[in-house]
């Protein structure tokens, strides 16, 4: 029972002519060791949700628990929570700032009072970890390509050993090799380090492939919430709200509304080439 | 039209101690793109595609060779203007684009910039707005728009130059599917109703898949140029490349090569469901529809 949402209300611009609700009512429960997909238009609410967990974010009414504490009572620390949810914002690498790679990353670690042992330590097994070799710890975070920068970014927080990685598309114009390194980096995260993942994403096919549960937003409130194959057998409502399926989806169901007897609730392209195979062998 | 010949661009930057380093980030390339084409541009990160585009408006110029748009040489300033003029750039991020504070004020602001009389700046305004269905959005704040409607607005204000050519460099890799999906249909309309050149670069392979031609750039270098068929005809020298097919081109290719009669044109979902529908007549007439 890592994170616990409780009727969570957020009103972006309070008292001013801007004044809008962005998020309404959520309730969400995230339990240790899951893989969520956030999926959801541009403006649902992702963005806004995603930046309570760690706190940065006050809600104008309903709360946050982490393993069971109000995180938003007073008194509570904000920045142990921050250390044990990291939060990867969109476009990480405008954030690098540091004279070379491995300060960089020993940022977060020094900042919430780890030894320097411990922070040195930290920092070049989150390196390690995202495939940054060590003759380009003393390189200038500047110097790196924009896959390079983005993966010395999220090692910064790994560096911070969090118990929850929250990242905000972090896959955003990376090429399909950059894209699938970041990708495969939070699942090793998620299933060798145990670590609980939250990956807000505008890739169907991305969040279909990894998470274990995908939330959908839709003008700032939970529109479903289910494992991937339950949430994209709603592909026709997810297009009414600007999303969609991966197209093995829509392949599927088009060819089952033909005739076909095949399994729709299949999202792996590897799968439905078996299934079809398989099917066009009995039918043969 | 645009044409280049042996294109070479190199980032110039001294060290400390004042020795020259140079990054060859165009290599040679030797490029003609014909009135009224649609081209996609795909390729690994760095691999060139936007600094291919920049050198399509002036914004950077060859530091080897020639580039010509409209037969104008793109490193002689004087054609700069005129090139500028016809040749729009729309950019990744939709709120570094966006400038005023009312939607047509925004699709305006080139054309006061150029000087045009106010009367043709309403005409063309309205048109443009219209053609990239967004006119009822007309007197709207531009920060409350979706990012999709956002890139259209920014569309609509290059249209309104009357471009022969726009370039989109990755403008759809913020957006949602929706968003990715109103701005390829805004483009291709423009492309076929009149006739402007697109240049479109993208990760989003199952964008490419209307274009002419699209060129795969390697290192500087354009490595594939062909219609989509062909460029996804193999795609294990796309994967070579690090770019991947469209789950629908895949998964077409999977059952090709498990013997199922695929053929090589299927680019999309739809493609694929009417070889199905072929399959189901002719199964229903006794046809043996394996590869002999």
């Amino acid at each position: 029972m890592a994170i616990i949402i409780k009727n969570l209300n957020y009103i972006y611009g309070a008292g001013t002519v801007f004044e809008k609700q962005s998020l309404k009512d959520i309730n969400l429960t995230i339990e240790d060791g899951e893989f969520i997909g956030i999926i959801g238009h541009t403006g649902s609410g992702k963005s806004t949700l995603i930046q309570h967990l760690n706190g940065l974010n006050v809600p104008a009414s309903g709360t946050i628990l982490y393993n069971g504490e109000d995180i938003y009572r007073k008194g509570y620390s904000k920045k142990k929570l921050r250390s044990k949810v990291g939060l990867v914002f969109q476009y990480p690498e405008y954030q690098l700032f540091e004279t070379t790679v491995l300060n960089d990353v020993k940022f977060g670690p020094k900042n919430i009072g780890m030894t320097d042992e411990e922070t040195d330590r930290n920092a070049k097994e989150a390196l390690k970890m995202v495939g940054i070799s060590e003759n380009m710890y003393d390189v200038s975070p500047l110097e790196l390509s924009g896959g390079e920068k983005r993966r010395v970014a999220i090692a910064g927080v790994v560096a911070m050993k969090p118990e929850v990685l929250v990242l905000d598309e972090p896959t955003a114009g990376l090429d399909p090799k950059g894209k699938n390194e970041i990708l495969s980096l939070i699942d090793k995260l998620h299933k060798n380090n145990g670590v609980t993942i939250v990956l807000v994403s505008h890739s169907m096919e991305d969040v279909a492939k990894y998470a274990t549960r995908i939330v959908v937003m839709n003008d700032g409130e939970i529109f479903a919430c289910g494992t991937p194959c339950e949430v994209f057998r709603q592909y026709k409502e997810l297009e009414k709200i600007g999303l969609s399926a991966p197209q093995t989806v829509y392949l599927l169901n088009e060819l089952k509304s033909m005739g076909y007897d095949v399994d729709t609730d299949i999202i792996n392209p590897d799968e439905a080439v078996k299934e079809i195979l398989i099917h066009m062998a009995q039918q043969a | 039209m645009i044409k280049s010949e042996n294109l070479v661009y190199e980032y110039r930057r001294n060290t400390a101690d004042d020795t020259e380093i140079r990054t060859r980030v165009l290599d040679g390339l030797n490029i003609d793109i014909k009135d009224g084409q649609f081209i996609s541009i795909v390729g690994h990160n760095g691999s060139g595609k936007s600094t291919l585009a920049r050198h399509l408006n002036a914004l950077l110029t060859p530091t080897g060779g020639t580039l010509w748009v409209n037969g104008l040489d793109t490193s002689d300033e004087d054609n700069t203007f005129s090139i500028r003029q016809n040749t729009g750039m729309v950019f990744q991020n939709p709120d570094n684009q966006i400038v005023a504070n009312v939607v047509e004020e925004d699709v305006a602001f080139a054309l006061e910039n150029t000087g045009v009389p106010t009367g043709e700046i309403w005409r063309r305004v309205e048109k443009s707005l219209a053609t990239v269905g967004m006119l009822k959005y007309r007197g709207t704040a531009p920060n409350h728009l979706s990012g999709g409607q956002k890139q259209r607005v920014a569309i609509a204000g290059v249209l309104a130059m009357k471009p022969k050519c726009i370039v989109l460099d990755e403008s759809t890799a913020m957006l949602d599917p929706g968003g990715r999906k109103e701005v390829i249909e805004a483009v291709r309309e423009l492309n076929k109703k009149e006739n402007i050149n697109i240049i479109l670069i993208t990760h989003y392979m199952e964008e490419t898949i209307y274009s002419d031609r699209i060129f795969v750039m390697n290192k500087g270098k354009i490595v594939m140029d062909g219609t989509p068929e062909y460029i996804f005809s193999d795609i294990s020298i796309l994967e070579k490349y690090n770019l991947e097919a469209p789950q629908a081109i895949y998964i077409a290719d999977r059952l090709r090569k498990a013997g199922l009669n695929i053929k090589e044109s299927v680019l999309s979902i739809e493609d694929l469901v009417s070889v199905f529908t072929d399959y189901k007549k002719g199964v229903n007439n006794g046809d043996n529809n394996k590869k002999s």
